[in-house]
């Protein structure tokens, strides 16, 4: 991004193949017990893979948003996909919030962007300002595995990111499920 | 106040609502060697909390000391850029601007004023008129982290609680990389820590100097007497007169900066269009300074890129 220009938003959606046996395979998960996790896993962080070329490192504060999530959600399965001792954390460039990235099953995507949106409040100096970036991956039963990569203020992030996931699972967008059945939604005129 | 060895836990208790009720009383005093003072009185204090085990009046104390610290340093601050030592000015505004979010996230004296609001608007008014626009950026792959409060290894997988940035028997939570490899360097606009500015550059001649320009910082602090004083600024567009740029024909780029030529630019106008900042002074400005100043401009060189006019309200 050139000087003097600054992000608002940006997302992007795409159907990918990193779906969870993908990530069950990885050549740096070779304990038989946290394969058998991430296999079983509701949430599932995982690395950026080949950071330069060789590194597959999660962004820093990754461990505690993971603790964070094992707190809030009691009874789930929270998982690493990486063995211990490989576990590197990554500080990076530039004044930005990078959320690990996630998978997650379809019925628990609400929920997990609620949690990092409510993470990210707590841990952001200026959460009107500060831009935020998180990629989250949904895995449906019936449909192919979808990423959706957001960056942007994180006041903006869960709206944004269920929209698109709505829409690609071809579900009633969120907004458009609160409205009473069989009654059509109010227009909305801009001035 | 009393030492605080000698001290009972309800005279101490005391002694730091003594401490909260000097620091609302003098938030506006400009003299450094008072928060020195009432810092160190502070600091002695804490420890006679956490020798005590006190984590309540520890944890307030804390906030009371960095409360004071950041006055201290926004003095400090002042100072330096009075006296011109600019970096030194801009490094300790960045230390107060952490010293604020960390307060921030620890609101142990929630029922105190101290005007941390104010101080942080302050801050950043000050910075605003930094020349600093592009800063060195570390990339890093860390190892092991290890908590400041506890000493344990932290890892996602560890037992450790405690939170960086929140404050534990009076000592704020941080982490403490090992095993570091640094990847690069770059340079970016929006920073995480602001301190690593480009400080020098080399001529043709291998002689080093600072590129910066810093005369909107030294035009808004030589006409203030104390950093409470109040004052905006704002940066605007201004005709320059036509004479300051000299060497420049028509057929020459417009030093405007529109990247047409002089003749078809700005040399039809009253003058050159450059930035100006123009500075209100809650507090008229002495008589012996300008009320304008032109900035970055010499009779036998062109125009640096930062160069600008400064107005103050009495012009």
């Amino acid at each position: 991004m050139a000087i003097g220009e600054k992000l608002l938003i940006s997302i992007e959606v795409a159907q990918t193949e990193h779906d969870r046996q993908y990530w069950v395979s990885r050549p740096y998960i070779t304990d038989q017990d946290i394969r058998g996790i991430v296999h079983a896993a509701d949430v599932l962080l995982f690395p950026w893979e080949k950071f330069r070329d060789q590194h597959d490192l999660f962004p820093q504060g990754a461990g505690d948003f993971f603790k964070y999530l094992e707190q809030k959600l009691p009874g789930k399965v929270v998982a690493i996909a990486i063995d211990r001792d490989k576990y590197k954390e990554i500080t990076l460039h530039a004044h930005e919030f990078r959320l690990p990235s996630v998978l997650v099953k379809e019925t628990f995507v609400a929920i997990v962007v609620s949690l990092a949106v409510h993470f990210l409040t707590q841990q952001l100096a200026d959460p009107g300002n500060d831009i935020v970036q998180f990629e989250i991956l949904v895995e449906s039963p019936s449909r192919p595995c979808i990423a959706v990569k957001y960056k942007g203020p994180v006041d903006q992030l869960s709206e944004r990111i269920l929209t698109e996931v709505d829409k690609c699972l071809g579900r009633p967008t969120s907004k458009n499920a609160n409205a009473t059945p069989g009654k059509r939604n109010k227009r909305i005129t801009h001035k | 106040m009393q030492h605080p060895e000698n001290a009972t836990n309800a005279s101490r208790t005391n002694e730091l609502q003594h401490v909260v009720q000097a620091i609302t009383a003098n938030l506006r005093n400009p003299d450094r060697s008072f928060w020195q003072k009432l810092e160190v009185d502070t600091q002695l204090l804490l420890q006679s909390f956490i020798e005590q085990s006190d984590e309540s009046d520890a944890n307030r104390a804390w906030f009371a000391s960095t409360v004071i610290n950041a006055y201290r340093s926004f003095c400090d601050a002042f100072g330096h850029m009075r006296s011109g030592k600019f970096y030194d000015a801009w490094c300790l505004l960045e230390r107060i601007e952490i010293a604020l979010d960390n307060l921030e996230r620890n609101s142990q004296l929630a029922g105190s004023d101290f005007k941390l609001e104010y101080l942080k608007q302050r801050v950043e008014a000050y910075q605003a008129l930094f020349p600093y626009k592009l800063f060195f950026s570390p990339e890093m792959i860390i190892r092991r982290h290890e908590c400041s409060i506890c000493h344990a290894d932290v890892t996602p997988w560890s037992d450790c609680t405690h939170e960086p940035g929140r404050v534990y028997m009076g000592q704020c939570c941080y982490r403490i990389a090992h095993d570091v490899e640094f990847l690069s360097i770059s340079l970016v606009t929006n920073p995480v820590q602001k301190y690593s500015v480009i400080r020098s550059v080399a001529d043709e001649k291998g002689n080093e100097y600072d590129p910066h320009n810093y005369s909107p910082v030294a035009f808004v602090v030589s006409r203030l007497t104390s950093p409470f004083d109040g004052w905006s600024a704002q940066w605007t567009q201004a005709y320059h007169p036509h004479a300051l740029f000299p060497g420049v024909t028509d057929g020459d780029p417009c030093p405007c900066g529109s990247g047409l030529t002089y003749s078809n630019c700005c040399r039809k106008r009253p003058g050159v269009i450059r930035p100006h900042l123009h500075v209100e002074f809650d507090n008229p400005p002495p008589d012996d300074l300008p009320n304008i100043e032109l900035s970055g401009y010499s009779a036998t060189q062109a125009p640096s890129p930062t160069s600008s006019n400064l107005s103050s309200n009495r012009d």
